[in-house]
């Protein structure tokens, strides 16, 4: 069937749109191409050659680099699975168990959704100073498994999976764990995988915890190291390198996208992979 | 056989001793550039900031090898001082560290610095580099530069618009109405606006520039207390009033943060740049290559006296020594020697653009003997900044330079706008006050 007028001007739209979005993207991808000297005197500079790996290189050679990508996987990847772990636990307590109180809990959990960062992040940095966790992965990873947001999303997503699937669980002698692990789990993968995307960008991009807890070098994440190695001036006499270290900083995500695209687009959509 | 064991247990305590140097932490913004620079012990062969820092560290590392190690924390500018802030409230303290003397006054208040007079010759500081580092009777912080505004000039564009003298300098304004005329003059001559300004997400621009003017004309932003800014007296209206008409007139550029006015001086779109003495070894770089809009055309002066004195805004880089008190003697001995290290070469420092914070330094052939720099002595003695006991510095200059830029670039009514001004600076500092007081 031959699209209709409709559809090929909606497709034109989103085509467009989508062209718009990818700009600014290209634009930062041109930039770490060209060599900050020429960069400094013109911008548009881009569109004419010549390009170079100059920036990249820059970045690579230095050795600690590959130290801050590798902090970074693990603060992120352990920060995810663990954030996944507890939201599911509380989101399902919330949802199917009743005990003493369960209103008020759930209330102040929700009270953290309105907590700025920067209201609590003082207190919360003296008390890991007190417990001597500064500069290392629990010191950089403890703080952000309280997920409010996280525990809301899973509460709501149990909530809407139907009881008579426990209940027939039950019937066969299902201990509550199993239902749990077994039944229950298992059904809330699109937003398993929604929360997993939100928690691991989150602690890739997250960038005042670690500027404030990890102050050696060795401990430092991709986004802090990175931004360690800017001069004073970088907007204007480092603009290609900056934007090189953007490009550096994305690739891994983008590279977990790529694997991980069909499972993502599903959850966001709210369908099956 | 005891004695064996004795003189056995000593050699070994020696070595140990020996192989482990006393460790200092040194936290820093300036980048880090140990993949260029990591091995480098000469700092006559960079120029850049990061490079210079660097290489001093690498210099001293070296001196001092077994003795005494620097570990340096690099963090990016923008984000150093909440970094230190938190670092101080949860007692994880870096041993030295950089600040700029506008800020030091938060930290002198709070007696979070170290005196430093007895471990350091002080006598040799420039005037504006003492009154940044002086509190109550004490030395607090070893300065390292004076860096300033500083007039960046294309004297191709002058020379055009028939505003060099015979010796091929910049004819520069000796007054406001001058200034005036010189801009017209020129602007008709070439077309182009005679100052490049920084208009867009800087309002430190403005508040340098209002700093200044208000100073040339013997008055000061504080007139009475540390308290209390005056936004309402004859000399701030008069230097808004000139800021406000060149921009009218078209006598500057308009919409261009700090790299758009780079961009725009180096490509030949005006006259005269006011920014900071970092840029001088980069457009000292760029006007020696042939080629360019600036290519043997370029040079730099302090700001020119428009009024009764001279004055230019200034502030300084400084090195501190937090209070800490688990910090041990060997470890405090170990961060004056490197102050001291880092003071004897402060010329090496000025290779930046920076100037020295040392007078000797500043009247030396090697300081003179580098390009601009014979013009810029006159800034160690001129340079102002806000009172040292001044709250808030970055806070206040912030909110001053957003009131300027509403009159000159929004076009904001001057006496309103000066009258609120003053009032949320005012607001600031008084809470800032209650807040020590308690």
């Amino acid at each position: 069937m031959k699209p209709s007028l409709f559809d090929r001007v909606l497709m034109a739209g989103a085509i467009a749109l989508a062209l718009l979005w990818m700009l600014p993207l290209l634009w930062v991808l041109a930039l770490s191409l060209k060599s900050n000297a020429v960069l400094m005197e013109r911008t548009d500079a881009i569109f004419s050659t010549p390009f170079t790996l100059r920036n990249y290189a820059d970045i690579l050679a230095n050795s600690a680099v590959f130290r801050w990508v590798l902090n970074s996987c693990v603060v992120a990847g352990v920060q995810t699975l663990l954030v996944l772990l507890l939201s599911s636990l509380a989101g399902y307590g919330f949802a199917r168990c009743d005990f003493r109180g369960k209103r008020v809990v759930f209330a102040l959990v929700l009270a953290g959704l309105a907590v700025p960062e920067p209201a609590v992040v003082i207190p919360l940095h003296r008390f890991f100073a007190e417990l001597g966790l500064h500069n290392s992965y629990a010191g950089l990873i403890l703080p952000r498994l309280a997920a409010p947001f996280g525990v809301f999303l899973m509460t709501q997503f149990f909530k809407a999976v139907p009881r008579e699937l426990e209940e027939a669980a039950l019937m066969d002698n299902a201990s509550r764990w199993t239902i749990f692990w077994r039944v229950v789990l298992p059904l809330t993968l699109p937003a398993q995988a929604t929360l997993g995307i939100f928690s691991f960008l989150a602690a890739w991009n997250d960038y005042l915890w670690p500027l404030i807890s990890a102050t050696r070098p060795e401990m430092y994440t991709l986004t802090l190291g990175l931004a360690s190695t800017q001069t004073n001036f970088a907007q204007s006499e480092g603009l290609g390198f900056l934007m090189a270290q953007a490009v550096f900083a994305a690739l891994p995500v983008l590279v977990l996208y790529a694997f991980f695209q069909r499972h993502i687009v599903a959850a966001v959509a709210g369908g099956k992979p | 056989m005891k004695r064996h064991l004795l003189a056995f247990a000593t050699a070994l305590v020696a070595c140990a001793a020996q192989a482990a140097p006393v460790e200092i932490t040194l936290a820093r913004f300036f980048g880090s550039c140990d993949a260029e620079f990591g091995q480098q012990t000469d700092p006559s062969q960079v120029s850049s900031e990061c490079g210079i820092v660097t290489v001093l560290t690498n210099k001293f590392n070296a001196q001092q090898s077994g003795r005494i190690h620097v570990n340096t924390q690099v963090v990016e500018h923008s984000a150093y001082y909440p970094q230190l802030g938190a670092r101080i409230v949860g007692g994880d303290l870096p041993t030295v560290a950089i600040m700029h003397s506008s800020v030091l006054g938060d930290f002198a208040k709070r007696d979070l610095l170290q005196p430093l007079e007895d471990g350091l010759e002080t006598s040799d500081f420039t005037p504006h580099a003492r009154r940044g580092v002086s509190f109550g009777g004490h030395v607090l912080a070893l300065p390292y530069d004076s860096h300033a505004m500083l007039w960046h000039i294309n004297l191709g564009l002058m020379k055009q618009a028939g505003l060099v003298d015979a010796a091929g300098h910049a004819r520069l304004p000796t007054s406001s109405q001058e200034l005036l005329n010189q801009a017209r003059a020129f602007k008709r001559a070439t077309g182009k606006p005679y100052f490049v300004w920084l208009t867009l997400n800087d309002p430190s621009f403005f508040a340098r520039c209002i700093l200044g003017l208000v100073n040339q004309q013997g008055a000061t932003l504080f007139p009475k207390t540390d308290r209390a800014i005056a936004l309402d007296t004859p000399e701030v209206k008069t230097a808004v009033t000139l800021m406000r008409t060149l921009y009218a007139e078209g006598l500057s550029t308009r919409h261009m943060d700090y790299s758009a006015a780079l961009q725009a001086f180096m490509a030949g779109g005006g006259g005269v740049m006011l920014n900071g003495t970092w840029l001088l070894g980069q457009l000292n770089d760029r006007a020696a290559q042939v080629g360019n809009p600036l290519s043997h055309v370029y040079e730099a002066v302090p700001e020119p006296r428009l009024y009764a004195k001279a004055a230019t805004w200034a502030d300084s880089h400084v090195w501190v020594m937090l209070r800490n008190p688990r910090q041990t003697a060997a470890e405090r001995a170990a961060a004056l020697s490197f102050l001291r290290f880092l003071n004897d070469e402060s010329l090496a420092w000025a290779r930046t653009g920076q100037l020295p914070a040392r007078q000797s330094a500043v009247d030396s052939p090697a300081f003179k003997g580098l390009p601009m720099r014979a013009a810029l002595g006159p800034v160690a003695q001129i340079g102002t900044g806000l009172p040292t006991t001044v709250a808030r510095q970055a806070r206040v200059m912030g909110l001053l330079g957003d009131t300027i830029s509403s009159i000159v670039v929004s076009g904001e009514p001057m006496e309103a706008t000066l009258a609120k001004g003053q009032q949320r600076i005012n607001r600031l500092l008084e809470r800032e006050s209650r807040f020590l007081e308690h």
